[in-house]
Order: structure tokens, then C-alpha cells, then sequence
């Protein structure tokens, strides 16, 4: 291992069993043991492997949490964890925690670890803060000494110091969650493992606690961090990882990692949207397409800003709708801020019943006045009484090319604003 | 300031020892984890720690009650109360070793996916707790021995021994039992919850086969030899025999006892340090 490193993992796999989770009955591993188990007291067969990417089962009840990663974190740097759920994140944490070992590969850490996947383990109810304190320190690896020397930080850091000799029962939960990482932040490991523990807590709270964070690490230790908020993400760490489907699919500087994540985590699927579960609505009507064309009716991938363009919606007719029925759609940046609502009724209008199997919705923008980059379109049909037909969030994708809009060579960048609005100054 | 030291995680093949040195590194852990069970256990109880001595007590009395006066069982000529408390208070020693530990693994299972820690911490603390309630018991026993020795006239006779230099011995000895059994029951208890229920039923069983509420002198003949294969019997035996001088001491049934428990220590310490590599994903 390079000494300029602080964990290098190589070919790390682990393998997990679906549904009890390797827990069988006495009587059920008895039976396998008489060899008269019969097929259909299987485990694994009744448990839905939905969810669960098929490259990753091994069989039907195993398949691989972790598979075969390959990494570097070099020591004194920040480094993001970031994955969709059940991308495999907890997993490594729990390998690089000691709490569970890998199936195959290794990973070689150098120095003390200190890790923080929940805060307050081993808190009793019916005891003082000063006593969990000192019993939470030993269980993260600190011995009596050391908690003495910083006891009146942490109880100055988690802000209870007159609640210290109360049992922490009569803690409010904030103040149980603020004494908790109040001792882990004062933990003094050369790496600290961090599990999504800062999302709790008032907003304050977690303000200081970035800014702890912040102090760890630039005091040289090396940290992986976890967690969903990308914002964090990225004010802490230097570099991050990207997992899905138990792999790191990306690796880089935090900003990149966290576009590539946000592009892939919720990038539409045109062809899908027919069998797109998460919608509501009654459904006698369903999105099942769409396509985009250009002022000239040709069909286009991508919109550009200040030409005409059409949405064209495919609607497939499920059932017989007697009432006339509403579209609107939401238009939204890709971290979910609503710009804009498009919307019949604006206009009065309405699509009358047909006796048709699909219609069509043509939407025109003469004049597109988004900036380029990526936008989400939620579509929403309802009937005239206000029952919803379909309403699908996300349902895909617009992606908008830059070009001259003002005919002046300059446009302002994405990140200076969204919308593009015809102005002039006097 | 950056140590240098290089662990390395990998899937454990075969034996890898146990891990003392982990252990001695986590001492406060235990040290605290002892403090905390005797301090949240009597936490909002108005008797507070006087529960350690009660709770024998109350037991020894309906003993008395019931298998003195009513069943009549003979206690070899020594007041029943000192008889049943002497076997009562060195029993429940084992006896906490044992079923405290039989759940290790599901009662913190908690913590168990949230830390690492060598797990073997959490059974010593039980046992070390243990022992504190039992030195408490042992103190008071001492009591009402001298309240019985000097106190209430009585024509039955009874003394301390020699054998109190086996203590040292006999102590960890029953420390050694209990917690093999209990390290043993609850690798089974991790995989098997049906183990549950059988650690209950055990510890009566094991506790009506030793010679708790009857002196083993009362057992037929025939029927002692197998009565003599309970490791606890003869602990149970030299203990009485240490504090009040009947009962009866065979050194080749206590160095029995020894042996059996140091293996079933050991093998527990084995399957007990092999679960707890992987017993997280099953948990």
C-alpha cells in the first residue's frame, strides 16, 4: 500500500442474501441437513427480486451488494459517498466500520478509524447525559482519559449543559441527536467514516456541525462522508465516488460526481413512460409518449432557445371518458424548482372525449424562453369535475441548446438565471 | 501524529485467533458497560440495589416454605435458610452468566450494525455484573451465617472450612461455566431464535439437577453417578461444604468440573469469535 494513501480497497465484494437475510428456522436448515428439503420451501423464491438489477443476483435469494470495487482515498482528503438508495453506500460503510467483512477482495486502511453511522449508539434511556456520554465515547473507541480531557467541549458543543445530570429520557430527541454527535465530533481518529448522521437536528445544529466537519477535516484526517444532500456534499468534500447498482460508476471532483448522479438519477425514459409506475390519477387515460419538433414540424432531440417548438403528448385511452378533460404541465429545473406552469385552462380550453384508442396533445412555444440546460416536464391531465386522469411527475426530459437569443452574441449563463425574458433597458 | 498502522479487512479464513489485545484496548468500554447495567437496572425502584439481596432472600424463604416445611426435604441437618441461600446465591451466579449472555448477539444488535468493538466485551461485562451481585449475596450470607451462629440458639452445628481457600478457584470456575453456556447459547440464539425458549428451560432444568434445594447426599446411590456428571454439583457442593461444613468435597469431581468448563468456555469462545465476523447480516 503507497504511503501517500489512506484506505485502498481492491476487488471488494460482498454478497447478501434476499428477503430473511440468511435467517432460516431450526427446523428448515434441519431438514436441509436430512437432505429432504424440498424445492418449494426455497427462501428465496417468494421474495420479489424487483428493485434489484438482475446483474446483481447471483441466484435467486443472493446477489452482490458490493461488486468487485476498486479505489483509492488518499490521505487528508474529504471524500463524497453519493448513490441512489440501495446502491451499495451502507454496505461499504459497514465493511470499512468492521462491522461485517467482505465476501471476496480486501481493503487495507491506515490508522485509527472512527466511524458515525448512527449518533448516540448505545444511549440508555434511564442514565445521565455526563453517563452516555462517557459510555457512547468508549463504544466509538475512546477510553475514560480521553473523554475526560474534552468532556466540557462536548457538553458545551451539544449546548445541555444544565440538562447534564438528567437522565436523557427527559431529553428532548434534538437534544439526545446533539449530545450524540457532540461526542463523535470529538473523536480523534486519522479517518472518520460519517453516515448521513448530519441531517438531523434544527437547521443551526447542522450548520455546526458542517462547520466541525469542516474543522476535521482540515485538520488533516481523511473523511468519507454519506449523505443525500448534495449541497453538503459538495461544501465539504473535494472528491467523491458515485455507486449504483453495487459498482462506482464515477469518480471525481465533487461538482462533477454530484451532475453526473443528479443526470442519472432521475433521467427519463421516453419509451417507458406507457409503464411508468409512479403516476396517479384514475387512469382511463395514459402518457404513454411524447415528441418534440421544431418550428418546421421535423422531429428534434433537443429544444433551442428563442425558436419555435412543438410538445407533441401521446395519450392512450384506457377506459371511456365522458367528461372533457384539462392538460397542464409543470415545468421544472432539474433540483425540482417549479418555473413554469403551462396550462389549458389559462385559455379556456379543453380536449373533448374521443372514441379514439390514442389523441394527441400538440403544445406550441413560438419562442422558447428557457436557457440551455436540462429541465423536467410533469404532465398533468384532469377531468372538467377535477378528478385526476393521469398525472405523471418527471414524466421526461427537455433539453435545451443554446443560441443567439438576444441576437447579440451574449446570453447570460444557466447558472445566472433559467429564463431567458425579452428586456430592454432605458 | 498519523499512525502508521495498517489493518486490513478481509473475508477471515479459518481460525484467527482471539483478539485479547482488542479487548484490553476497549477496557473503559467494560469497565462502563458494568457501571451502566448496575446503575439502569435499580434506576426509578424505591430499594434501589437492596433488590441484589431481596430477590435470593425471597426465594430462599418460599424454599424454606416449600421444600423445607412442607416437602420436607432434608438440608443435612443445617438451618434451611442458610442451606438454600448458600446454593440459591452461588447458583444465580452461574445461572446470570449464563442466561445473560445466551442473547448477546439480538439484545444488541443495535449497536451491533452501528460499531465495532470486539463483541466478547459485552459477555465479560455481563459476568463481571454478575459477580458484583454475587459478592453483594455473598456478604449478606456471611450475615445471617454469623445471625445464625451467634444470635438464635440452635443445637444443629455448622462452621467454615478449609475449603474457603477454594473460592479463588471455584469462583471463576463458575464464572468460566455460565459464560461458555452463555457464549455457546447465544451464537445458537443468533442463528435460531427456537434457542430462546430452550435457554430458559435449561437453566431450570440444570437447576433442579443440581443439588440446589436437596443436598446430593440425598440422591439414591444408583442414580449419583449421573448426578455427579452436572459440572455445577459438585461446585455447589464444595461451596456449601466452604461455608458451612457439610455437604461434601471430592477433588477429582471439582477437577471433572474444571475441565468441563474450561472447554466449554473455549469452544464457545470459538464459535462465539466466528459469528461475530458475519452474524450483522443475519441479525
Amino acid at each position: 500500500m503507497d504511503s501517500s494513501l489512506a484506505i485502498e480497497a481492491s476487488n471488494l465484494s460482498k454478497k447478501y442474501r434476499l428477503g430473511t437475510i440468511g435467517m432460516s428456522s431450526l427446523r428448515e436448515d434441519l431438514s436441509r441437513w436430512w437432505g429432504r428439503k424440498k424445492k418449494s420451501v426455497s427462501i428465496g423464491q417468494n421474495i420479489k427480486t424487483a428493485g434489484i438489477d438482475s446483474s446483481r443476483m447471483i441466484n435467486e435469494s443472493e446477489f452482490w451488494a458490493l461488486d468487485d470495487l476498486n479505489f483509492q482515498i488518499p490521505k487528508g482528503e474529504v471524500v463524497g459517498l453519493i448513490g441512489a438508495n440501495g446502491s451499495g453506500k451502507s454496505t461499504l460503510l459497514k465493511i470499512l466500520s468492521r462491522i461485517t467483512e467482505p465476501t471476496q477482495g480486501e481493503v487495507k486502511i491506515r490508522g485509527k478509524v472512527a466511524s458515525l453511522l448512527e449518533v448516540g449508539t448505545g444511549f440508555h434511556p434511564e442514565l445521565t447525559g455526563r453517563e452516555n456520554v462517557y459510555i457512547n465515547g468508549a463504544i466509538l473507541g475512546m477510553t475514560r482519559r480521553e473523554v475526560d480531557a474534552k468532556f466540557e467541549e462536548i457538553v458545551e458543543f451539544a449546548g445541555v449543559s444544565e440538562f447534564i445530570d438528567t437522565p436523557i429520557k427527559r431529553y428532548s430527541s434534538g437534544m439526545t441527536v446533539r449530545l450524540g454527535f457532540a461526542v463523535a465530533a470529538y473523536l480523534d481518529p486519522d479517518i472518520l467514516i460519517v453516515d448521513e448522521v448530519l441531517a438531523v437536528g434544527d437547521l443551526r445544529f447542522q450548520n455546526r456541525c458542517i462547520k466541525q466537519m469542516q474543522k476535521i477535516a482540515n485538520s488533516g484526517k481523511t473523511v468519507l462522508f454519506v449523505s443525500h444532500q448534495m449541497t453538503t456534499v459538495e461544501n465539504l468534500c473535494k472528491s467523491a465516488f458515485l455507486l449504483s447498482e453495487g459498482r462506482i460508476v464515477f469518480h471525481g471532483t465533487a461538482p462533477k460526481v454530484i451532475s453526473e448522479y443528479r443526470d442519472r438519477q432521475t433521467s427519463p425514459n421516453s419509451n417507458s413512460l406507457g409503464e411508468r409506475l409512479s403516476r396517479e390519477g384514475n387512469g382511463n387515460c395514459r402518457l404513454v409518449g411524447f415528441e418534440l419538433r421544431n418550428g418546421s414540424h421535423q422531429k428534434i432531440d433537443s429544444l433551442i432557445s428563442g425558436q419555435t417548438a412543438y410538445i407533441i403528448l401521446k395519450f392512450e385511452v384506457v377506459s371511456e371518458q365522458k367528461n372533457n378533460m384539462c392538460l397542464s404541465l409543470g415545468i421544472s429545473t432539474t433540483n425540482q424548482n417549479r418555473i413554469a406552469h403551462l396550462c389549458m385552462k389559462t385559455f379556456g380550453q379543453s380536449i373533448e372525449p374521443t372514441c379514439d384508442k390514442t389523441f394527441e396533445v400538440r403544445l406550441k412555444l413560438p419562442k422558447v424562453e428557457l436557457n440551455q440546460g436540462n429541465y423536467r416536464v410533469t404532465s398533468f391531465l384532469d377531468d372538467e369535475s377535477g378528478e385526476i386522469i393521469d398525472w405523471v411527475p418527471d414524466a421526461f426530459e427537455l433539453n435545451i441548446k443554446e443560441s443567439d437569443f438576444y441576437g447579440t452574441g451574449m446570453v447570460p449563463s444557466p447558472e445566472k438565471g433559467y429564463l431567458l425574458m425579452e428586456h430592454s433597458f432605458s | 501524529m498519523y499512525q502508521d498502522k495498517i489493518t486490513t479487512l478481509k473475508p477471515s479464513a479459518g481460525w484467527t485467533g482471539f483478539d485479547f489485545a482488542g479487548i484490553w484496548q476497549y477496557r473503559d468500554l467494560l469497565y462502563l458497560l458494568v457501571r451502566r447495567d448496575f446503575l439502569a437496572q435499580y434506576k426509578q425502584t424505591i430499594l434501589g440495589p437492596a433488590w441484589f439481596v431481596l430477590q435470593p432472600l425471597f426465594l430462599t424463604v418460599v424454599f424454606t416454605l416449600i421444600f423445607g416445611k412442607f416437602a420436607q426435604i432434608p438440608t443435612e441437618g443445617l438451618p434451611p435458610l442458610l442451606f438454600y441461600n448458600s446454593g440459591l446465591i452461588i447458583w444465580s451466579y452461574f445461572s446470570s452468566c449464563f442466561t445473560g449472555n445466551a442473547s448477546v448477539f439480538t439484545a444488541n444488535a443495535g449497536i451491533y450494525q452501528k460499531v465495532y468493538y470486539p463483541r466478547l466485551i459485552n459477555p465479560l461485562a455481563n459476568c463481571t455484573s454478575a459477580l458484583f451481585g454475587f459478592s453483594i449475596q455473598a456478604i449478606f450470607f456471611l450475615g445471617y451465617f454469623f445471625i445464625y451462629k451467634f444470635l438464635i440458639p440452635t443445637e444443629e452445628f455448622f462452621t467454615m472450612t478449609w475449603a474457603m481457600l477454594l473460592l479463588p478457584v471455584l469462583i471463576p470456575l463458575v464464572a468460566s461455566l455460565g459464560l461458555g453456556m452463555g457464549l455457546w447459547m447465544s451464537v445458537l440464539t443468533a442463528k435460531y431464535r427456537d434457542f430462546n425458549q430452550i435457554t430458559g428451560f435449561l437453566a431450570q432444568a440444570l437447576m433442579y439437577a443440581t443439588p440446589i434445594i436437596y443436598p446430593l447426599s440425598e440422591i439414591p446411590e444408583k442414580y449419583r453417578f449421573w448426578a455427579s456428571l452436572n459440572p455445577m454439583a459438585p461446585v455447589v457442593e464444595t461451596f456449601r461444604f466452604a461455608f458451612l461444613g457439610k455437604g461434601s468435597f471430592s477433588a477429582p469431581h471439582l477437577i471433572y468440573s474444571g475441565i468441563v468448563a474450561l472447554s466449554i468456555l473455549l469452544s464457545g469462545m470459538y464459535f462465539f469469535k466466528r459469528t461475530e465476523r458475519r452474524v450483522v447480516d443475519y441479525l
